[in-house]
């Protein structure tokens, strides 16, 4: 190990180590660096800085999951009493948990993988994988949604022997619009919302449309909380042959790579993805990614898979090749000489080889036999393949540059060797303030409706998905937009998987972080719950699914933060079990946070993405959300109740208190059965969930999409508790309740389908008019809209935005 | 006999898989070769009697929607797709492919491969996915004889706005009967005179912006779940009038 | 692999010809900059502009603006153009070194492919041809634009502006 850059290390004591870690910005604690200086004290030698910065990068937050795999004591405080609970590894004691004892036979690879992925039939799989790439956004926008596609993207390619993207779902979290509300501006270097948003659609467009994978579910959600830290999760889905889903490095095979070349990208990347954003940060952390490399690399990846050439693989993401060779070897061993690697420009450091996150690179594991082919597909497909060495059985990463060894560290210790993290949680029971308003009068009930459509976090989202070619590979059935002239939003998306066969996928999602600010439990609980009636609403069923959770949380070293992440993690749990719905691939990002320019440490607000996606047997039996026919019925499914905490009407009207909506389990569950049954006997002509902003909501958009109207009568309808103050109407057209959906019938089938559901279930509103106008009369009338106005405030800002 | 279908891909070509669906059960048999392995033996050409230029974004679209691949086609290709144009056999440009060969001069004329017309950013400035609208125009493309004239497809493009170097060309393509199809009523990129489709003088080549390979069953129509659509969908008409015309060269 | 130093280097400038999307743009900006209080600019014209490096011949350069940069039906272009009067001013936008620049690299590619040989580096941005308007203060003017366009119209972490014309007195 000599004439490598040793550095001094193990004689350093506490502060030493914890300069040395601030330094090299290696973002280590003190325990980690002590257990790093307990290993070179024992091998009796002193680390390189190739050593030093892979430890770092393998043991991230990011790649290591420190605080979701550490230990938390938790406390909850209850009616003033106090319970305490020590979790040993949250994550596998809530999420991984429920997936196990639900034990599904369907779920071919979940939590190991680079995505989970389940049976789609006797012969394929379907691998999902949803990632967060949120402070690369908040810096360049453009390129920071385009590689965090691009990152995603290769998550599926990498998964299994790799898998051919299908479809890709996006949703963003940004500031909300106009003068900055809570004068974050202060802070430099931060882009304003709008800014960040039109940069990220951009990026996603330029580089999902290149790809030719269909994006084509999504969400977008605006909240002052994500002003100067916007949330990006970018998902993709992966159609895999069921017996290339497993992986075998062996000793003696080739360690290849593809694709993109190297240079100084996003150096410390994976250690930058939990530090706060502050700033003087260095561009090279902040790439500007190529679609068309990638898009190379994967012909070559599906052909090498279709022939049986490779026998492993996996992507470069955080931490480039020291990851991805690092995970590959995790149980074999490898020799890698760095001078291999194809470079952008001259003048990289080995360690800066190593730790490159430059784009659009794979790395596999390829048998010698089979490297003439290989080399032969690349060159077909124009793609760059380098030999960078091979794995080996010792059980050590050996790194060499020009014929000198760089590194030569165990491989047992660089991925076990992480000190347990440990962290202190605290949750409080919130208070649950009545809802006490002024409410307005009835007669205004028309102008919070259309106050409610215009609202960006309800409003049509057309400018955005225009721009995104959700029709490419033509497996698209059911699209974003549906009915007359495409006007009305759906519910979830759903594709054929095979172009010669009926069968199929939904893709759906659930978030609302304002239910988080008031327990992070029922956020959890509504957001499962929201997926599911999506996926529901359009043909699916929750016999058939999967979610997945992404989350991102701000500063988990406040107690009170990370108590509300372990209440969250404990809802998922819950329903994951009642609904009987397996978690299969998640991923978490903490310390979303960042400072201004006084120093003030701002977190976002607790958000949890759930993405659901289910098998369609018939395609052809899917529902879309848009009015059919004059004449028909209108029933609401599911119970409504004063839950008007964290609603949008709340939030648009500014009222305070109210229940956040809880989720029945059980009876949920039967609902969304029994809905799923009457769906696939083909007895709903539409479909559509009641989520931000209510039945209002729910009903203006299917009226928008048939170009029809619509006439309720609420008189006989109840608010649960009954005994509500008035005027309840307004509480029953927008309270949230979970589990709730609006059903459009055929007069024959009314009957039949209102004997399966329980009574206080199945509510006839009213029917389907041919005049486009919506009228809702209660006792006595409380307003008469045209459809053209309706749709007029639902589009207005998407009109804005083109 | 069935027809043999070539379906050429590029670097960044991502319509290929629905393309060659879209022959397959239209009754051709498509191969789907990467440029590079045709290069390799361009007179393998000739044993298709179709050749299709897919949609996609050929190396990226850089500089200007598929510019390079034009290129690449006229220095290294030109003389066999001469030849194989000569030999009335069919060539079809969709979305990218309609780009690559109005760049590559090989439409609407075919002569000197010098370039007359163009697809320039849309006039929205941005990107457009969306289902259109549009009609059928009596043409020299008599093989689309079988298609409605009044029918809906989706279109997928960022440049699309069909203009043409003068209005001499524009009304020679008019009177020739080369513009296939039309926009109508809405124009979503600006196109002169709502041109979403042309063809060359004989009919054989044609480019047009929508993409037929997305609508080869009733299912893919945004619609279909409220308006009955019985018989075959528009672009499997539009693939088997292809594959027809092709049987016959 | 992308060469950054230059043994000789060209610019070539393409503007479009006809009505569309690019007006928008104009308009927008001379909107932006107005609204933002720093006063009046004209904005003339926005365009793509090339950077080519390499010992090329003037008609090596006059090929590859013609056959791969412009599109003849619809672009003009002009090479090292200069500005047009001392009213007038380009601000040139770039990607930093190191930063991907794909167009630039698919360049490269595009003008081998037309069977020229010595382009040995190629990079792509934008150009904004600015009319002062009433401003008359030269160095001030450029200050307030550099910071205008470094805020608005580019991001500092991955791209630089250029801006050239006559400012001092």
């Amino acid at each position: 190990m000599k004439e490598t850059t040793p550095i001094e290390f193990t004689s350093l004591n506490e502060e030493g180590l914890l300069n040395l870690s601030k330094e090299r910005l290696l973002s280590l604690s003190l325990p980690e660096m002590k257990a790093i200086q307990e290993y070179y004290q024992k091998i009796s030698r002193e680390p390189t800085d190739i050593e030093m910065e892979t430890i770092a990068q393998t043991w991230s937050e990011h790649c290591k999951h420190k605080t979701f795999k550490g230990k938390i004591d938790y406390t909850e405080i209850r009616s003033g009493r106090h319970y305490r609970k020590v979790y040993d590894g949250l994550l596998n004691e809530t999420v991984i948990q429920a997936t196990q004892e639900l034990s599904k036979r369907f779920c071919l690879s979940v939590f190991e993988d680079n995505a989970g992925i389940i049976a789609l039939d006797k012969k394929w799989g379907v691998a999902f994988k949803v990632e967060t790439h949120n402070h690369p956004s908040a810096l360049e926008p453009y390129g920071g949604a385009g590689t965090g596609i691009g990152g995603v993207i290769r998550d599926i390619l990498g998964v299994g022997l790799g898998a051919k993207p299908i479809a890709n779902s996006d949703v963003f979290c940004v500031g909300e619009f106009g003068p900055d509300k809570n004068s974050f501006g202060s802070a430099a270097n931060i882009l304003p919302p709008e800014r960040i948003l039109t940069r990220v659609i951009d990026g996603v467009r330029d580089y999902g449309n290149r790809m030719g994978i269909p994006t084509c579910n999504g969400a977008v959600f605006f909240h002052k909380g994500y002003y100067a830290n916007p949330l990006v999760f970018c998902g993709t889905v992966g159609l895999i042959p069921r017996d290339k889903i497993k992986k075998k490095v062996t000793s003696g095979e080739l360690i290849v790579s593809i694709g993109g070349k190297t240079g100084r990208d996003g150096i410390h990347g994976a250690t930058f993805s939990s530090a706060a954003l502050e700033e003087n940060l260095s561009s090279s952390l902040v790439q500007i990614g190529d679609a068309i490399v990638e898009k190379k690399a994967m012909e070559v990846i599906l052909r090498a898979q279709k022939e049986n050439l490779v026998s492993a693989i996996t992507d470069c993401g955080a931490g480039g090749y020291s990851s991805a060779v690092g995970e590959l070897a995790s149980s074999s061993g490898a020799k890698v000489y760095l001078e291999k690697v194809p470079l952008k420009y001259v003048g990289l450091e080995p360690w800066e080889i190593w730790l490159s996150e430059s784009q659009e690179r794979m790395v596999l594991s390829l048998p010698k036999e089979n490297l003439e082919r290989f080399q032969e597909i690349c060159q077909s497909e124009d793609v760059d393949c380098s030999i960078l060495g091979e794995f080996t059985n010792t059980g050590r990463l050996e790194l060499f540059y020009l014929g000198q060894i760089y590194c030569d560290l165990d491989l047992k210790f660089l991925h076990d060797g992480i000190p347990r993290v440990y962290k202190k949680a605290l949750w409080r029971e919130p208070e649950v303030e009545p809802l006490s308003v002024e409410f307005p009068h009835q007669a205004q009930t028309g102008d919070i409706l259309k106050k409610l459509l215009a609202h960006p976090n309800i409003a049509s989202k057309r400018w955005v998905i225009h721009q995104y070619d959700h029709e490419v590979q033509g497996r698209s059935i059911v699209k974003p937009f549906t009915g007359l002239e495409q006007s009305g939003p759906n519910d979830a998306t759903v594709l054929k998987t095979h172009l010669d066969s009926w069968r199929g996928i939904a893709l759906s999602n659930g978030i609302n972080p304002l239910y988080g600010e008031i327990d992070p439990y029922w956020m959890a609980a509504n957001n499962i719950d929201e997926a599911l009636r999506n996926l529901v609403a359009v043909g699916g069923s929750i016999d058939a699914c999967a979610i997945l959770d992404n989350f991102c949380w701000g500063d988990v070293n406040d107690p009170e933060i990370m108590g509300g992440l372990v209440r969250a993690s404990l809802a998922c749990y819950d329903f994951s079990k009642i609904f009987g719905v397996p978690f299969i691939s998640g991923k978490d990002s903490l310390n979303n946070t960042w400072k201004d320019r006084e120093g003030n440490l701002f977190s976002i607000p607790a958000t949890l993405l759930i993405s659901a996606i289910g098998i369609i047997k018939d395609v052809r039996r899917a529902v879309t959300a848009d009015f059919k026919g004059a004449g028909n019925w209108i029933a609401l499914i599911g119970k409504t109740k004063e839950e008007m905490g964290g609603s949008h009407a709340a939030y648009v009207q500014g009222w305070e208190g109210g229940q956040v909506p809880k989720v029945e389990g059980k009876s949920a569950k039967n609902l969304m059965r029994t809905l799923s049954r009457a769906m696939a006997q083909g007895r709903v002509r539409s479909c559509h969930d009641l989520s931000e902003g209510g039945l209002g909501v729910t009903i203006s958009e299917m009226c928008i999409g048939g170009g029809l109207g619509a006439k309720i009568d609420l008189s006989h309808c109840q608010v649960c508790p009954s005994q509500m103050q008035v005027p309840w109407e307004q509480l029953f057209l927008f309270s949230e309740s979970s589990t709730r959906w609006l059903i459009e019938l055929e007069p024959k089938k009314v009957n039949g389908v209102k004997k399966l559901f329980p009574a206080d279930s199945f509510l006839l509103l009213g029917r389907v008019s041919k005049e486009p106008v919506l009228e809702v009369k209660s006792k006595q009338p409380l307003f008469k809209l045209k459809v053209q106005e309706l749709k007029k405030n639902w589009e207005s800002f998407s009109r804005s935005q083109e | 006999m069935s027809a043999r279908a070539l379906i050429l891909k590029a670097a960044g070509t991502n319509c290929d898989g629905e393309t060659a669906h879209a022959l397959k059960i239209s009754g051709a048999k498509p191969d789907t070769l990467p440029l590079n392995e045709i290069l390799k033996n361009p007179a393998q050409i000739f044993n298709y009697s179709i050749l299709v230029v897919p949609g996609g974004f050929s190396y990226g679209d850089d500089i200007a929607a598929g510019r390079i691949l034009a290129n690449e086609l006229k220095y290294k290709l030109g003389d066999t797709l001469r030849k194989f144009v000569e030999d009335k056999k069919l060539v079809i440009g969709i979305c990218n492919g309609f780009q690559v060969l109005t760049k590559a001069g090989l439409l609407p004329e075919d002569s000197n491969f010098e370039q007359t017309v163009t697809l320039a950013q849309n006039i929205s400035g941005r990107f457009q996915c969306e289902w259109v609208a549009m009609k059928k125009e009596k043409s020299k493309a008599r093989w689309l004889e079988d298609l409605p004239k009044n029918f809906e497809l989706p279109i997928a493009h960022g440049e699309g706005y069909f203009v043409t170097k003068d209005r001499k060309t524009l009304n020679a393509l008019e009177k020739n009967g080369q513009v296939i199809f039309r926009y109508a009523p809405k124009n979503p990129n600006g196109s002169m005179r709502a041109i979403a489709g042309i063809c060359n003088k004989n009919g054989n080549v044609i480019g047009m912006m929508p993409h037929p390979e997305r609508f080869v069953t009733q299912y893919q129509h945004p619609e279909w779940s409220r308006r009955k659509m019985e018989g075959d969908s528009v672009g499997l008409l539009f693939w088997k009038a292809a594959v027809h015309y092709a049987k016959g060269v | 692999m992308q060469i950054l130093g230059s043994m000789s280097s060209r610019l070539v400038e393409v503007n479009s010809r006809i009505k569309g999307s690019v007006d928008h743009r104009r308009s927008k900006i001379e909107h932006l900059y107005s609204a933002l209080g720093f006063g009046q600019l004209e904005c003339l014209k926005i365009g793509a502009i090339y950077r080519l490096e390499g010992e090329l011949s003037c008609e090596e350069i006059e090929r590859i603006s013609k056959e791969i940069l412009c599109d003849s039906v619809t672009d003009s272009y002009s090479i090292d153009s200069p500005l047009p009067d001392n009213k007038t001013f380009f601000v040139d936008i770039w990607y930093k070194k190191g930063v991907t620049d794909s167009v630039g690299i698919s360049l490269l590619k595009a003008v081998k492919d037309i069977g020229i040989q010595h382009l040995s580096g190629a990079s792509h941005g934008e150009r904004i041809l600015f009319h002062r308007a009433g401003e008359n203060n030269g160095e001030a003017l450029e200050k307030k634009v550099i910071r205008f366009v470094s805020e608005n119209l580019l991001n500092p972490l991955v791209q630089e502006c250029k801006i050239t014309g006559q400012f001092s007195q």
